[in-house]
């Protein structure tokens, strides 16, 4: 297989919790596709709904979670969404595999950091545990932990943050899996060690030619490494398209104020830093129109009423904004913002 | 390791000489006179002879030394109450008896108790979860000596499925056994499924789905080891009651255990008696505190102490 071919598509996901206040509509139809070798940025505040989204891929939501019936997942062709549990543990770990955002909590505290990394080997293949441990020192070494042969029989708590990181991608690309989901991979983790996390992350992408799906919240990390990003809000994507487009031409109001949020070096002392004011939308009773619109700087009558939709602004960019309409007030709207549609 | 435990017996030591200590003066200041059951109405003259063979003639402190000296040779001494019977002997016939009734209690309580809970755990919500929850509430609150009447009642009076009392034969260990680990089952139940569910929230165990583990591997491997920690805890004071958790019982049961020795020396302010089961008692407390801080390093690395002993 060569480099840009689809390995995912994800169509019309929709992923709701049960909760004592009611039904929680945490991702409301999201489509995306991932290539081979190709980094997706998913990119968003808290509670947008994209540590849901990778988890619904993996299918491994909590019980009261339910995907909806309309969404399909295919994996090279074959809608994971229709397998059974027990065909499904085969994907995770093989063909998916997960890294998460607090290395601290995500190992098992009580298991040697070899038995784990062997543990996803021969769960999908019929190796001896002596030939996975000697698998799992492979790994090791290959995520760069200095003496590895000893760090195997070490337990998670002898690791400091950034280490435990580097075992979790190991354990993750033990069995050399198509796509890896890192679910805000650094947030936990000094900068120093985020850069060198990511680097890792990077490399290991290219020599296992895999396509990797980046959650995150910092746009500074997604700069450095994502191809394609696509800004999620109240569980759906309200822009898409690639690193250049997104940074240097935002086209939703959205994206543009977190882009203005993001401190700079030619930011002075005196300067204000942009702030968004208020809360996103609740997603229990999830507003009509556009779930920006209270927030907007920008909002007219018709972002209240009708949620817009993708207008295609070039061949890979797309926003779903009111004001891309050719009847819209574009009044007092920065030099920066690319306007798509029908001109 | 070794440094560990040392240190660990070298407190224990400390904290059963205060014990014997507190518990020598407190019983001394309490009320009640040990021999006044035993003299009834024997002349002055001779009421003091027996006050003096058991050295009740001389100042407290002078008998706290003697009692320190004769228990560091491991002398209890002799009880008051039974002429000529020492405590050591009690201890050594009787504690056994005690003993097998709370060690196999015990066994199933720890054995059942894990299994109801993480069944009970594994399926938070559903119908089996109720059922247990409701049964488990149940067991707490209802005393063992009302287990022991109504299995008395039941099982050995209307069915003639078990001996209703006595001892000798292995079916005299069903009643009280079952009479005395059914709150102890309920109480591990309870700690299990709540340390399960817990356990099953954690960050790690997503990482195991998410690495293709079977929902039994993830059970089995991590799910289990990680929630048997707050366990290993209560099981410590546990087998401190294996020998004082059925006095009730014994009664009920007529079993020849401590129990029995233990009430009527409180009663009959017997000192010997009460001073040495005391001390027999804080020994096992003290060693079971000693033995789950070991088997917590078993269960749990992150505490488990440096092979070198460094700290």
């Amino acid at each position: 297989m060569s480099k840009g071919e689809e390995i995912l598509k994800v169509e019309n996901l929709h992923v709701s919790f049960k909760t004592y206040a009611g039904i929680n509509q945490a991702v409301r139809g999201v489509s995306f596709s991932l290539n081979k070798g190709e980094t997706l940025a998913i990119v968003g505040e808290s509670g947008c709904g994209k540590t849901v989204t990778s988890k619904a891929i993996m299918q491994i939501l909590p019980q009261q979670a339910a995907i909806g019936a309309e969404s399909r997942i295919y994996l090279e062709g074959k809608n994971l969404l229709e397998l059974s549990e027990k065909e499904m543990t085969q994907v995770r770990g093989k063909e998916i595999s997960m890294i998460f955002q607090d290395p601290m909590t995500s190992l098992n505290p009580t298991m040697r950091i070899g038995k784990q990394i062997a543990e996803s080997i021969t769960n999908h293949s019929d190796i001896s545990e002596k030939d996975a441990e000697k698998e799992a020192l492979r790994m090791l070494e290959m995520v760069r932990i200095p003496n590895a042969k000893e760090r195997l029989r070490q337990y998670p708590h002898e690791f400091s943050g950034g280490m435990r990181q580097r075992a979790m991608i190991a354990l993750a690309l033990a069995c050399r899996p198509k796509i890896l989901i890192a679910d805000e991979p650094t947030t936990a983790l000094d900068v120093t060690i985020q850069a060198q996390i990511m680097d890792l992350i990077r490399d290991l992408q290219k020599e296992l030619n895999m396509g990797v799906i980046l959650v995150t919240h910092d746009l500074g990390v997604v700069a450095s490494v994502a191809d394609k990003i696509q800004v999620m809000y109240a569980g759906e994507i309200l822009e898409r398209g690639t690193v250049d487009e997104i940074f240097y031409q935002p086209s939703h109001p959205y994206t543009l104020a977190l882009l203005q949020s993001v401190p700079r070096l030619s930011t002075k002392n005196k300067d204000t830093l942009y702030s968004l004011k208020g809360t996103p939308p609740n997603l229990i009773d999830p507003p009509e129109g556009c779930p920006f619109a209270a927030r907007c700087d920008y909002g007219m009558g018709i972002c209240r009423k009708k949620d817009p939709d993708a207008t295609v602004v070039s061949g890979t960019h797309s926003a779903s904004c009111w004001l891309h309409d050719a009847r819209a007030d574009r009044k007092g709207l920065p030099d920066l913002f690319r306007l798509g549609g029908e001109q | 390791m070794l440094r560990f435990i040392l240190k660990r017996v070298g407190f224990a030591i400390l904290t059963l000489f205060l014990i014997i200590t507190l518990t020598f003066f407190l019983i001394s200041a309490a009320p009640g006179d040990p021999i006044a059951s035993k003299v009834g109405q024997m002349p002055e003259q001779a009421q003091e002879l027996i006050r003096a063979r058991y050295g009740l003639d001389k100042p407290v402190g002078e008998r706290y030394l003697i009692y320190m000296g004769n228990l560091l040779h491991g002398d209890f001494g002799e009880s008051i109450t039974y002429t000529g019977k020492q405590v050591n002997d009690i201890i050594a016939v009787n504690a056994p008896i005690s003993a097998k009734i709370g060690i196999m209690a015990l066994f199933f309580q720890i054995v059942l108790g894990i299994l109801l809970g993480m069944v009970a755990g594994m399926n938070r919500g559903k119908v089996g979860d109720h059922v247990i929850r409701v049964c488990v509430v149940l067991a707490i609150c209802i005393p063992s000596f009302v287990f022991a009447a109504l299995l008395q009642y039941f099982i050995g009076f209307k069915w003639h499925l078990a001996p209703i009392f006595g001892w000798g034969s292995w079916k005299n260990y069903i009643l009280p056994v079952t009479a005395y680990a059914l709150g102890g089952i309920a109480s591990y139940t309870k700690y299990m499924r709540s340390s399960t569910i817990s356990v099953y929230g954690e960050d790690y165990i997503v990482t195991a789905k998410a690495k293709g583990c079977t929902k039994n591997q993830v059970l089995r491997k991590h799910v289990f080891r990680n929630s048997l920690i707050p366990i290993v805890t209560m099981t410590g004071p546990a087998i401190a009651g294996i020998f004082a958790g059925s006095f009730v019982l014994e009664q009920m049961f007529s079993i020849p255990g401590l129990g029995a020795y233990y009430m009527k020396s409180v009663t009959n302010s017997d000192y010997t008696v009460i001073l040495g089961l005391t001390a027999f008692f804080a020994m096992m407390y003290v060693a079971s505190l000693i033995l789950v801080d070991i088997v917590y390093g078993f269960v749990d690395p992150r505490i488990r102490v440096a092979k070198t002993g460094k700290r």
